[in-house]
């Protein structure tokens, strides 16, 4: 069990290495200099090649890559995340910020996702070929199809413009979190909800259920003792890889209902080239993914007693 | 008169895609009683299990009348709710698939348990112990904690017969209830299963096995009931043909024990083992075994789930490398053998085709390893080796799915052929058939043999059905080969039971 454990932390390591080095990769094939849109961003509109030259050296650019990105590495591993090129402030600081704001956003909208699919899909697979089954299935498809931006848009001009349920601006607190929440659920409430939809069919055609069944068991009990946990192993992992994705919806969701939280301030990032801005998202993201999809894979353990217990099967 | 423990009349049971699964059916079991259901696969005798339980879809139509002696209502008439509260106490069911049976992420002890739960009864630790360990399942305490796939396949059957007739049933259904099982535990499972039991209606297709545990059968031919009587009568005096189809099935005449012929050997073995590293230890799959096996011969190996001889099948057909020992393929110590040279047949013929692939893809998929070979003339060698199995009839552009069972384990042996082997392996080959299709299989095998030459080293647990047409039959018990005792030479001795 030890083993395991240290073989997935060391898979996690080189996981962070590898996407430090893409996201490296990237940012110097981009074909923008930073510097100029840096000065710009500091007041500074038409630099003279002295000051261009300056701020190269200042940020090291005229360095060769790769001893940029080792020194950028060392300094990571000594908690030195880097300062912001356009703000001057350390990266740490700007993004902790506004990281609250965004994980309240997701966190809710994860929560509103997991209940809703697991409400809708249950319900779905339990009245198989019948009415709500085929609501579900309608209401479900519609949810994936829809992109996000659309939704968000739709739910501004009629429910918090028109109904005035709600506020235009959002200040990144409880009271204004849910209309952006569920616009960012959606997606992953139809394609949860039809992931564990199948899932729970599938258990339920299961020879054990026909015995359950025999036995005159209730369908809630058929359903909430053996069909749901049977199927909760695949639909988790979705889950997992689905986090991701709530987390790389956010810019978007929050540039629609102007919410205060790290996604809009990365995009701008982005198009700056504000590499240390960048790079230290893109390792929080992957980080929060990477102890998401540890976490589900811990739990899919305790979950199936076949995992915990390795049997060679001979002959 | 007390009135029967359940009685079935004119039941008509037609599914949503038209076909209709029982046509008139009507039976009793009497109190005490132990009745069998025989049949082919596909004669209705699950469906007519399945309907007297309400286990079948709310879209199959099912007319007709079901009584249960103590209550005085047809309970076709009742809704499904009621119905399964009212027969679930006094129907007990024991389905096929002993590992299909239990929901893998509860424990055998939940499983046990779940019919008392049901009713709304508080189980006794104590007394579900001692039930168990009454059916022979040793350190019962324990073992209720562990999951199914911690469990044997005999075990299991054991303790869903325990948990089936807990309530103490007026009838216990069985859907095949050994069918899974090596044949000795068949027999024990059975007996479990008619002890524990104050009836039994038990579904099956090998008429000796009914004839040995029930006191009436009752034949089923396409959805009808063509004979009922007594065990003595009807296999004494069978008049419907199936019964004599069946019967005619069920005895086997071992084929006489031969010397290994003077031809060249195809496959030896030398000392080799076998070793699997389990979650405690190791487990040795096979002790040092020597073996060899001539061109045009029959080499069976028979012996109870779990003996090794699967391991033994991989390690002769060059899948899998032994930890030590020799072997060695037309008489060259190697690797392995030549591409093509060795072929094997599995125990699930339909997922061993791509379902994709029409049969000419499939079939002579062995010949474009070493050549480039047209459409056009890749159909017609299809066509000429469904000819070679007896199925000439078929569309070599048609699909698996389109095929039986039996057609689809052909395809696969043609498959085999194709490719001019010096040695099919086959691990259970008739495994998944039923007794009739079996049979021909193991003819057809034999039929290559003889004409083709090929030599076959083919695994099974079912001893007779091999028995009659394998020269040699070896024997495998806890990965120890015994070349020397043919199990045919003393057939009347009798047999141990595995643990």
């Amino acid at each position: 069990m030890a083993g395991r454990v240290l073989r997935r932390f060391g898979a996690a390591l080189a996981t962070l290495l590898a996407a430090s080095i893409l996201v490296w990769v990237m940012l110097m094939a981009a074909p923008t200099d930073p510097v100029e849109g840096i000065l710009r961003a500091r007041g500074i509109l038409e630099p003279d090649p002295y000051q261009v030259a300056a701020m190269r050296t200042e940020l090291g650019l005229d360095d060769p890559p790769v001893l940029r990105y080792l020194r950028w590495l060392a300094a990571w591993f000594h908690g030195d995340f880097g300062v912001s090129w356009k703000s001057g402030r350390p990266v740490a600081e700007e993004i902790a910020q506004r990281l609250p704001a965004t994980a309240l956003l997701t966190g809710v909208s994860m929560l509103m996702a997991v209940v809703a699919s697991v409400l809708l899909g249950v319900t779905a697979a339990s009245c198989h070929r019948r009415a709500w089954d085929t609501v579900v299935r309608v209401i479900t498809l519609a949810l994936v199809i829809v992109p996000s931006f659309l939704f968000g848009l739709l739910v501004l001009n009629t429910v918090v413009l028109r109904l005035k349920w709600g506020r235009v601006v959002a200040d990144g607190t409880w009271l204004t979190v849910w209309w952006p929440a569920l616009t960012l659920a959606c997606g992953a409430i139809g394609y949860w909800s039809r992931v564990l939809r199948a899932s729970v069919l599938e258990a339920l055609s299961a020879p054990y259920l026909l015995v359950s069944r025999a036995r005159g068991a209730s369908l809630t009990r058929q359903v909430f003792v053996h069909a749901l946990p049977n199927a909760l192993p695949p639909w988790l992992t979705i889950v997992a890889l689905g986090a991701a994705g709530l987390l790389g919806g956010a810019p978007i969701v929050e540039a629609v209902f102007t919410w205060p939280g790290v996604g809009a301030y990365t995009v701008q990032a982005i198009s700056a080239g504000d590499a240390p801005v960048v790079l230290f998202y893109t390792m929080v993201a992957i980080t929060t993914f990477i102890v998401v999809s540890l976490l589900t894979d811990v739990l899919v353990t305790v979950l199936d007693p076949r995992l915990r217990t390795p049997t060679a099967v001979a002959s | 008169m007390t009135p029967p423990a359940v009685q079935v009349e004119d039941l008509c049971v037609t599914y949503p895609n038209g076909h209709r699964g029982a046509i008139g059916v009507t039976f009793a079991v009497d109190e005490g009683e132990s009745v069998a259901l025989v049949g082919e696969s596909g004669c209705g005798k699950t469906t007519t299990l399945r309907s007297i339980q309400g286990l079948l879809g709310a879209r199959t139509r099912i007319t007709g009348t079901i009584r249960i002696a103590d209550v005085d209502v047809d309970v076709l008439t009742l809704r499904p709710r009621e119905r399964h509260l009212l027969t679930a106490r006094r129907l007990g069911y024991v389905s096929q698939d002993p590992y299909g049976a239990y929901d893998p992420l509860r424990t055998v002890g939940h499983h046990v348990r779940e019919p008392l739960l049901i009713q709304g009864r508080r189980p006794d630790a104590a007394d579900l112990t001692a039930q168990l360990t009454a059916v022979g399942i040793p350190e019962a305490a324990t073992r209720l904690g562990q999951h199914p796939h911690q469990w044997s396949g005999g075990m299991l059957q054991r303790a869903t017969i325990v948990a089936g007739t807990q309530l103490s049933p007026l009838v216990t259904l069985a859907d095949e209830p050994t069918s899974a099982l090596d044949a000795d535990l068949a027999d024990n499972v059975l007996s479990t299963l008619r002890a524990r039991s104050r009836a039994v209606l038990f579904v099956t297709h090998d008429l000796a096995l009914a004839a040995a545990h029930a006191d009436r059968i009752l034949v089923m031919h396409e959805g009808r009931i063509v004979e009922e009587g007594t065990a003595a009568t009807v296999l004494r005096q069978p008049r419907h043909d199936q019964t004599r189809l069946l019967l005619a099935a069920s005895i086997r005449a071992p084929r006489l024990v031969r010397t290994p012929p003077r031809t060249p050997t195809v496959a030896s073995a030398s000392g080799v083992t076998k070793r699997y590293r389990s979650g405690t230890g190791t487990l040795t799959a096979v002790q040092p075994a020597d073996l060899s096996i001539h061109a045009g011969e029959i080499v069976g190996v028979v012996g109870p789930s779990g003996s090794g001889k699967s391991t033994l099948l991989r390690m002769v057909s060059g899948m899998e490398p032994p930890d030590s020992g020799t072997l060695t393929w037309n008489g060259q110590a190697s690797a392995g053998p030549t591409p093509g040279s060795v072929m094997p047949i599995s125990q699930d013929p339909l997922s061993s085709l791509d379902p994709r692939w029409p049969l000419w893809r499939s079939i002579t998929e062995p010949l474009t390893v070493t050549r480039r070979l047209g459409k056009a003339e890749r159909i017609r060698l299809a066509r000429e080796a469904l000819t070679q199995v007896g199925i000439g009839h078929l569309d070599p552009l048609a699909r698996p799915r389109q095929l039986s069972v039996g057609q689809a384990q052909r395809v696969a042996i043609a498959r085999a052929l194709i490719a001019r082997p010096a040695l099919i392996v086959a691990d259970e080959p008739t495994a998944s058939l039923d007794v009739r299709t079996a049979q021909a299989m193991m003819a057809l095998l034999r039929d290559l043999a003889d004409r083709h030459g090929v030599a076959q080293f083919i695994v099974s647990h079912d001893v007779a059905l091999l028995g009659t047409i394998a020269d040699r039959l070896l024997t495998m018990t806890d990965g120890h080969l015994d070349a020397a005792a043919d199990p045919r030479a003393h057939a009347d001795a009798p047999r141990q039971e595995p643990s």
